[in-house]
């Protein structure tokens, strides 16, 4: 070992350079919004763009037989409908069935660029996108509260649990103050930005550690990076499963927080 | 099916979970914070005032608990 592996293909190790995506547009280098077109920001909007045009296509022409792609819409919306917005919020809960699922939709495309082949990094692996998806949704729900039991009420109710005795608040308000008010956006966001930054560098350490392994001059260890990539690959089916996993929890906590905001306390 | 009861609900095992998870979390971060401020504020030596604030929030996370969903 104690020698730098030798790579297979030029530009093997990835680097920051391959987020620089400035070059595909000639005028945009050197502005200053260059440094803004990034890989990330380019697979966003490529998200974006992906869910707006298969949802307009398969709806387009909708029929009372559906074909293939308007079965598979509608059975993304009907999944997120009733198992996320009629199960955990209620019968009131259809009318946020549209922002749930636009919330599923952008999460689970977003996180899938972890495993395409020449994305593999999700834009969640980098906390601003987690952070303003999970600042939408609190905002979201404390409107929803004031709106619906008028701000005194809705504060007094979380901050206040009834029928404990009064000295209790004192050590109760500040620890409902904290987890209603301050820990429910930070464990959003920091649940979904941790679980594909940790995907990514999963797959990074057995990827090229089994390169780093093959380039190695012994030969025993040169075997053992079979094991590395196998690995890689077993993380890589465990990586689908957490991409559709944390896109549902997303937005099921948010279906339960919109929950606890309007529900009408005891 | 759920929408039988449209009033009273009881949580889906998760959400009463997570919002157990985060009601502990909670409790360890609010006295566990008021006590470092403490120490800070009051020069108590040893960390004790962080200390005692973390049982003290772990109590009070543990008696809302039981409360809420005991």
């Amino acid at each position: 070992m104690g020698h730098q592996p030798t790579f297979l293909a030029e530009g093997f190790p990835p680097g920051v350079k391959d987020f620089d995506f400035e070059s595909w547009i000639p005028s945009l280098r050197d502005s200053e919004w260059g440094l803004a077109f990034t890989k990330i920001t380019f697979m966003v909007w490529l998200a974006v763009a992906i869910i707006i045009v298969y949802f307009l296509v398969s709806y387009r022409n909708p029929k009372l037989v559906p074909t293939k792609k308007q079965w598979f819409a509608e059975s993304i919306y009907g999944f997120v409908r009733d198992g996320v917005a009629r199960d955990v919020i209620g019968h009131e809960g259809l009318r946020f069935a549209p922002y749930l699922t636009t919330l599923f939709c952008f999460i689970a495309v977003t996180n899938s660029f972890a495993v395409i082949p020449l994305f593999q990094i999700s834009p969640n692996s980098h906390i601003a996108f987690p952070v303003i998806l999970g600042v939408i949704s609190y905002v979201m729900f404390i409107y929803l509260g004031i709106k619906q039991h008028g701000a005194a009420k809705y504060f007094r109710t979380n901050l206040f649990m009834p029928g404990i005795p009064w000295p209790l608040y004192i050590l109760i308000t500040p620890i409902e103050f904290i987890s209603t008010f301050l820990t429910r956006p930070v464990t959003l966001a920091v649940r979904l930005f941790a679980n594909m930054f940790a995907g990514h560098l999963m797959l990074l350490v057995f990827t090229l550690g089994g390169v780093a392994m093959l380039g190695s001059a012994n030969i025993f260890v040169m075997g053992l990076s079979v094991f590395s990539f196998l690995m890689a690959i077993v993380m890589t089916f465990f990586e689908v499963m957490v991409i559709f996993l944390q896109a549902y929890v997303f937005a099921m906590l948010t279906a339960s927080y919109i929950q606890g905001a309007i529900a009408d306390e005891h | 099916m759920a929408d039988k009861h449209p009033t009273q609900r009881p949580d889906p095992g998760a959400n009463a979970g997570w919002s157990a998870l985060g009601t502990l979390l909670g409790g360890v971060v609010a006295w566990g914070g008021i006590g470092y401020v403490l120490d800070w504020w009051l020069d108590i030596p040893r960390h004790l005032g962080l200390l005692v604030g973390m049982i003290v929030g772990i109590s009070g996370a543990l008696y809302l608990v039981m409360k809420r969903f005991g």
